[in-house]
This record gives structure tokens, C-alpha cells and sequence, in this order.
């Protein structure tokens, strides 16, 4: 009987002690990050009776418990690696019996039961965005007239339908826009899922080894690069299970993540005004030395406001790319072909370098020969990477 | 704020359990239950604490009343207080749940321009307003003693664990607990373990079934086939099941933790093999409530049979609208009405020879069916809906589950569902020993763990019953 009481009591406080240890952590001992959804950890409100009347105060005592509760990560990281084999287990029989169809799936679709991918753009509902950056950049084309400017527009899983085939024409509605010379303007060119699996990831939406390497020798075309582009050693790879980005609600989907090794000359690199010893993390993911959790970012490099490779030569010229995330994967690769090359990431250069980036000033400054403007459909749509000039 | 959410469980449900039993005292420990029982209530609606003290107050002073004129034989008198007392509280509750409803009919029906404002439901006042009726009205029928505490009546009324979605607790069954209940280890146990049975129903099967049956009412009609239709319809049933028996666990136990000791509100009413032992078990104490405070004072079935038709009529007409103001909730009533008419008329005798497999199968499917019109508050997708389960159209699978993969939930949670909904449990009872005893704690411990990882993890947490 005593026996049985005490099993009671334990049971009893293990639970009060779940419930305080949530209350205890939120209130007095909160954490500053969540790392699991990679963002600053919500913390307990301040108590007043406007926000209790307006209910910000609840929501916000919501959203920091979800953030504080000891194990919450964990907890949200199991429920998506079990309810994302569940479904994958049901879902991926019934894809793969029906090629070249779409399932959606994950706020995605899956196609052809391999790539997750977003959903096709529609071109009506991008000519906005298009419209007010063709706009922008004309300005600043007809601002910089001794300033060669080149664009290259990356096509992915939104630029083409891959069950029917059809193109959304985002690429040619811009450049239809765009007061440039036809031989400063390409793209990187979707035309079928064929070409699409052999160029992107599954589960990420950046291209892969062989997709930015088909990038990179596109780029050096469009630019008029004379030199030999650098080679490639045999396909590596790094990990058997990548997780891409577009696999964030289903972790259960994974990939290996392999990539070219490359013989980079030497060069100096600054990141964010900082001398850096590299910028990402070849060469140690290549010796088995990497940690972490393997992504495209953890290789190639992250998205940063700037950064400065300088190959010590004299006479290649120098380049200032102005892009997102999908050129970290060749910047080194370029940059190997000329004296000096600048890399802006609009959306975070402010709040690297302390200051709002202004296109003049930075001409003026290090006075760059050439201006590459690379992106995909949202980059050359989205209101975040407008230049100020 | 609701039982499933993480304000709930990680700082009320807490602080209200350490402080209550680090109180010695009766009358202390029933002031954490008021104050709590306030704060929970206006975590979701704060301005809406006055309108339900203000209820709290009319059966005060009308118990009051009553009561004074029933000791001085004043017997009009002690009517006329009850009748005004229900004048006000009805009068309360259909001013925020139905006039807006009334108003925009008779607009519709004179094409008038009669302008209200948009009044705003207030959470449970369909359930606590039915309690402090039946305080009145038990007190009028001398079946319960006066409250002279204003407090302890309204701890009665807006006590937190039945607060806003019942079960709807009558007056009689805790009066005499609100003053002299004690609480026991075994009960504080038994509690928390009906609580995590309830939290499992509600954050487990019930939220997975809602992903389903959304899906395909929230998709255009010709996207899914017959099938699908009736997928939608079980997914239905499965999730208001365990969505509102779920709460009514967790009301139970929650209530037991703290020495009072509710009537049951479901037993397993899936295994109904009629319409009537159905509602025998579904929602038990707002089917009582309507036997007792509307049915019977109608006279019941005691009267002849057009006026036994008509009261039939009259307490499932009510009992629909009480779920809510609209039609489809009326036409729910009259459905069941229906039903109940002709199997006490026509079908009693042949159910009675029907194999129980054949009982069953008709009794579930009139349910499923009912479900489907109390779930669909548009006419006109109710009537497709219904259309699309009883007209045959083939169903294109692979387009259905390339529509939304989420519909492939429907091959884990209905069966799960099914399977739950059987009377299962009780009849898996552990030995009463140590290791028994052990195991059923390990259990239940593990089932919290799974329930707070769903809850911890999905953003999808809407009580359904909220709203009546």
C-alpha cells in the first residue's frame, strides 16, 4: 500500500515538475536563441492590462512558452521527423507510380516522387515587382553610362510548369524591360525537369554542384571572360544526409550532399570589413573536418552585406556582383578570374556594414570595371533588392 | 484560454495547483478556484467577465428571492421572481448569441433595413447560462438550499474546468462539494490521468481528424469524388467526438484533482445501435438539462400524441439552436427530431429484430450523415456536400492526394479514430498492484509526453466547441 502511494507521489511530481520547469524557464531562466527554427528565442512579456485587454500579452506568453519550454525544440523537431516519415512513407508509393506529376505536399509539391519544389510563378502576378525593378535599374544604367552592367536572370522550379512544360516567361518579360545590350543579358535556363534534377538539389532550393558549375561557366560567357574557367576534380561527397531548405517541415527527406573540389588560387578575402581566413567551408568538409549540420551555406558561405576577394593580380579588371544566396556557391569561382571582386547582398549590407548601401558611393570607391546583377525570379522581383543609388 | 494550449499548461494549470493545495484552509483554497476561474476566462475575453458576473448576480438576488418568498408561503410571488430571473438570463443569452441572427432573418424575410451592431459571442455563455438556470429553477423546485455566498454561487458558475465547454455542471451535483468536498491522493491521480486522457483526444485524434475533414469542405466540390465525401463526413465525426468528449475528460479531471466529482458527459456513444440510445450518450448533460427543464415540464410523453410531437419538436428545435445561430443548427434538431419520432413510431419494433451489427451500422450512419449538416453552416455547401455523398462521382484518387497530400491522414486518423471510439480502455485494466500501478503511470506519462510534443509543435488548436 505505502508502496503504491509512493508511485502516485512520483508520478504526481514528475508532472508538476514538467509544468514548473516551463513556467520557472520562461519567467527566470529564458533563452536567447531558437536554434531549431534559427531566430531569436521570444521571451515572457512584460504583464500590463492594455496588453492583456488587446490580447498581445497572451499571444505573446504563447508564442515564449513554445520557445522556453524545456525540450520544445526537440519536441518540434521529433514531431516534424515523425509526421514527415509518416506521410513520406504513404506519399512517396503513390508518387513514384505516377512520374512526372506533382503532390502537394508540405506547403510544396513533390514532383516525379524525388524534388520537392515551390509552386510555378504566375507571370501576371510578378509584373508589379518586375516592373518597379526594370524601372530601378534603368535609372541606374542611365546614372553609371561608363559602367559596364550585366544581368543574369537563375531559373528554377518557379520559372516552368514540369507536368505541362510551359514556361512562365518571367526572363523575357524582364529583359523585355531592361535598357541593356542583348550580349549583357542570360540566363540560366530551365527547360525541362530532366534538366532541373540534374541541376538542383531535392530537398533545397539552390542549384547543386553541377548546376552552379554550369552557372559559373555562363557567367564567365556573359561577362566575356578570355580565360580558361577553372576545372573540377571528381564528384565528392560530404554527407549522406543533407536536408535541404525546402525539407524544413520534413526533415524526413534527405539527400547526399556532394560537391566538385576545386584548386582555387590564393587570395585575400574580407567579410563584412573583416579579414577572413576563407569564406565557407570547402576545404573543411572536403578533409572530413566539417561540423555542424551539412547545407549549402555551411559549404559554400552564407549570405553576408559584403565581401571583398582580392587575387593580388594586376590587369583582370575587377567585378561587383550584386546578388543573393545562389551566387555564394560560385563568388570564389569568379573570383579567381580577376584582380578584385565585391559581393553585395542587398538585404543584409546595412546591417553588416552600419551603413544603407548606396551604388555611387561604392563605384566611386573601388571602382569596379564591371557590375554583375544575379538572381532568380524573386531577386529580380522583390522590392528588397531595389538599389539605392 | 483552453485546456490544450501552453498558457494553460505550463503557468495556470501550475501556480493553480501549487497554490491551492499549499492552502490548508476551505475557504482560501475555493478563493484560488474563483480567482483562477476568472482569470481564465478573461485570458480569451476580458470584457465578457462582467456580462457573466452580471449573470452570476440576477440568480443571486432571484435565488434570493425565491427563497425569501418560498419561506413566507408567498407562492406567486416565488413564481413571478423565477420567471423574471429566466426572463433576464434568457433574454442575456439570447441578446449576444442570437440577435444579430433575428435581426439579419427578419431583414431578409420583410427585406427591412433593421441596423444592429455586430454583438460578439461570448465564449460558454450557452453552457453557464444553462448551470445558473438550472440553480433557479432547482431552487424553485426546492431541490436545492439557497446560495446566500455570491462567491461560492459564482464559483459554481464560472468554475475553470467547466467553464466554456461543459459539461454543463447542475447546481445539486457540487453544491454540497463546493463547501464540504475533500480531496484524496487517489482522486488527485485519477484525475490527472482522465485530464491526459482527455488532452490526448483533443490534441491527437480530434486535431488530426479536423486536417482531413477542412480539406476537403474547404476545396471546391469537384474536387474530390463520392469517397472522399464520406471520408470528410467520418473524419467529421471522428474529430467533434474527440474534440468534445476530449474537453469533458479534461473538465472531469481537472475537476476531480480539486475534490469535485462531475456526472459523465459521453459513454461511448459510437456504439449506439439507435438514434435514442445515441443521444442516451452523447453530450449527456445537455440532453438531461432539456429532459428536465424544457421536455418535461411540456408535459413529456404524457400528453396526447400530436402535443407529445410537438414537444418532441419544440426541445430538438431548441436543442439545435443552442449549438448555434443558424439555420443548419435548427435543421440538425429537426433532423434528429425526425429520427427519434420515427423510431419511437415506426422502427422500434423492427430495430428490435435487427441483428446488432445492422443496428449499429444504421444509427452510425444517421450520425455521420447529422454531422454533416451541423458542420456546414452554408446551405448551399451542405446541400453539395450531402449531394456528393448520396449522387455517385467517381473519385480520381491520385488527383485527390495530388490536391493535398494532407487527405493520406485520413488512411492513419480514422482508423485510429474507429478504433478509439470503441469501448476499449476500460476493459484493458491493469492489475492493482505495484507494477500495475507503475505501468499505468508510465503510460499516462508517456501520452502527456506525446500530447505536449503535438501541442509544443502544431499551431492548429481550435476548440470546436467554443463557439456555442
Amino acid at each position: 500500500m505505502v508502496k503504491k502511494r509512493l508511485a502516485d507521489v512520483l508520478f504526481l511530481s514528475v508532472i508538476l515538475l514538467l509544468l514548473l520547469a516551463g513556467l520557472v524557464r520562461t519567467l527566470f531562466f529564458p533563452k536567447e536563441l531558437n536554434t531549431y527554427e534559427n531566430r531569436y528565442a521570444q521571451k515572457a512579456p512584460a504583464l500590463s492590462v492594455s496588453g492583456f485587454l488587446d490580447g498581445s500579452y497572451q499571444s505573446d506568453l504563447d508564442a515564449a512558452l513554445a520557445d522556453q519550454v524545456p525540450l520544445s525544440q526537440y519536441a518540434k523537431k521529433l514531431y516534424n521527423l515523425g509526421t514527415s516519415a509518416l506521410m513520406e512513407s504513404m506519399v512517396l508509393p503513390i508518387a513514384q507510380s505516377h512520374p512526372n506529376r506533382y503532390i502537394n505536399i508540405f506547403g510544396l509539391r513533390l514532383f516525379n516522387g524525388t524534388h520537392l519544389t515551390y509552386y510555378t510563378n504566375i507571370l501576371s502576378d510578378r509584373v508589379p515587382g518586375l516592373d518597379e525593378k526594370a524601372e530601378n535599374y534603368n535609372q541606374v544604367f542611365a546614372q553609371h553610362p561608363d559602367t559596364e552592367f550585366y544581368v543574369y536572370f537563375i531559373e528554377k522550379d518557379t520559372d516552368i510548369d514540369f507536368e505541362t512544360g510551359e514556361k512562365v516567361g518571367i526572363y523575357e518579360y524582364l529583359a523585355g524591360q531592361l535598357n541593356l545590350p542583348e550580349e549583357r543579358i542570360a540566363r540560366y535556363r530551365i527547360d525541362s525537369f530532366d534538366q532541373f534534377s540534374q541541376w538542383f538539389y531535392r530537398t533545397d532550393h539552390h542549384w547543386n554542384a553541377q548546376g552552379s558549375y554550369e552557372g559559373y561557366l555562363q557567367v564567365l560567357e556573359l561577362l566575356g571572360v578570355a580565360e580558361q574557367p577553372l576545372t573540377h576534380g571528381d564528384l565528392v561527397t560530404v554527407s549522406q544526409h543533407f536536408s535541404g531548405s525546402k525539407a524544413s517541415s520534413a526533415p524526413s527527406l534527405y539527400e547526399p550532399f556532394s560537391v566538385y573540389p576545386y584548386d582555387f588560387p590564393d587570395m585575400d578575402i574580407v567579410i563584412n570589413g573583416a579579414p577572413a581566413a576563407d569564406y565557407g567551408n570547402q576545404d573543411a568538409w572536403l578533409s572530413g573536418q566539417g561540423t555542424g549540420a551539412i547545407s549549402y551555406s555551411a559549404f559554400y558561405g552564407g549570405d553576408m552585406g559584403e565581401i571583398i576577394f582580392d587575387t593580388g593580380t594586376q590587369g583582370r579588371g575587377s567585378l561587383l556582383v550584386i546578388g543573393e544566396s545562389f551566387d555564394n556557391a560560385i563568388l570564389k569561382l569568379l573570383a579567381s578570374h580577376f584582380d578584385r571582386l565585391y559581393s553585395i547582398d542587398l538585404r543584409y549590407y546595412e546591417a553588416y556594414m552600419g551603413t544603407a548601401f548606396s551604388l555611387s558611393d561604392y563605384l566611386e570607391q573601388h571602382q569596379p570595371d564591371r557590375v554583375l546583377l544575379i538572381g532568380n525570379a524573386d531577386y529580380f522581383a522583390s522590392q528588397d533588392f531595389l538599389l539605392e543609388d | 484560454m483552453v485546456f490544450s494550449s501552453l498558457p494553460f499548461l505550463y503557468a495556470l494549470f501550475p501556480v493553480v495547483l501549487v497554490a491551492y493545495f499549499l492552502i490548508p484552509n476551505r475557504v482560501w483554497r475555493n478563493s484560488v478556484l474563483l480567482v483562477s476561474s476568472v482569470f481564465f476566462y478573461a485570458w480569451g475575453e476580458p470584457k465578457f467577465v462582467l456580462l457573466m458576473m452580471a449573470a452570476t448576480l440576477v440568480a443571486w438576488v432571484g435565488g434570493l428571492f425565491i427563497h425569501r418568498f418560498d419561506s413566507r408561503g408567498a407562492g406567486r410571488a416565488k413564481r413571478a421572481a423565477l420567471i423574471l430571473t429566466v426572463c433576464l438570463l434568457v433574454a442575456n443569452l439570447v441578446i449576444f448569441k442570437y440577435l444579430n441572427f433575428v435581426v439579419d432573418n427578419l431583414n431578409l424575410l420583410f427585406s427591412g433595413r433593421l441596423s444592429i451592431p455586430a454583438i460578439a459571442l461570448p465564449i460558454g455563455i450557452s453552457f453557464y447560462t444553462f448551470q445558473i438556470l438550472s440553480y433557479v429553477i432547482d431552487l424553485y423546485r426546492g431541490e436545492v438550499a439557497v446560495q446566500r455566498n455570491f462567491f461560492w454561487l459564482a464559483l459554481y458558475v464560472c468554475f475553470f474546468p467547466q467553464l466554456i465547454a461543459g459539461p454543463i455542471v447542475r447546481y445539486q451535483t457540487i453544491e454540497h462539494e463546493i463547501r464540504h468536498r475533500r480531496e484524496t491522493l487517489d482522486d488527485v491521480v485519477a484525475g490527472f490521468k482522465r485530464f491526459i486522457i482527455g488532452l490526448a483526444k483533443k490534441a491527437l485524434l480530434a486535431n488530426g481528424a479536423a486536417v482531413v475533414a477542412e480539406l476537403v469542405y474547404n476545396n471546391p466540390r469537384d474536387a474530390y469524388g463520392t469517397a472522399v465525401y464520406w471520408i470528410a463526413a467520418l473524419a467529421y465525426t471522428m474529430q467533434i467526438y474527440f474534440d468534445f468528449s476530449g474537453y469533458s475528460d479534461m473538465a472531469i479531471g481537472l475537476g476531480r484533482i480539486f475534490g469535485f466529482h462531475f456526472l459523465e458527459n459521453f459513454n461511448y456513444p459510437y456504439i449506439s445501435r439507435s438514434i435514442t440510445e445515441f443521444w442516451r450518450r452523447w453530450h449527456i448533460s445537455l440532453s438531461t438539462w432539456f429532459r428536465d427543464y424544457i421536455y418535461i415540464p411540456l408535459g413529456g410523453n404524457r400528453v396526447r400524441k400530436s402535443r407529445w410531437i410537438l414537444n418532441i419538436l419544440i426541445v430538438w428545435g431548441l436543442t439545435g439552436l443552442w449549438h448555434g445561430a443558424s439555420w443548419n443548427f435548427l435543421l440538425w434538431g429537426f433532423y434528429y427530431a425526425a429520427l427519434l419520432l420515427l423510431e419511437k413510431l415506426l422502427l422500434h419494433r423492427l430495430l428490435d429484430k435487427l441483428p446488432g451489427l445492422i443496428r449499429w451500422a444504421y444509427a452510425f450512419f444517421f450520425v455521420v450523415v447529422g454531422w454533416v449538416i451541423f458542420d456546414l453552416t452554408d446551405f448551399s455547401q451542405m446541400a453539395g456536400a450531402l449531394g456528393m455523398m448520396f449522387t455517385y462521382h467517381p473519385t480520381d484518387w491520385f488527383g485527390a492526394v495530388a490536391a493535398n497530400a494532407d487527405l493520406l491522414w485520413a488512411v492513419v486518423w480514422i482508423p485510429l479514430g474507429l478504433v478509439c471510439m470503441l469501448p476499449i480502455l476500460p476493459r484493458l485494466k491493469l492489475p492493482d498492484n505495484l507494477w500495475g500501478r507503475s505501468l499505468s503511470h508510465a503510460l499516462h506519462l508517456a501520452l502527456a509526453g506525446l500530447c505536449v510534443i503535438v501541442i509544443l509543435s502544431s499551431s492548429y488548436n481550435p476548440f470546436i466547441y467554443f463557439r456555442f
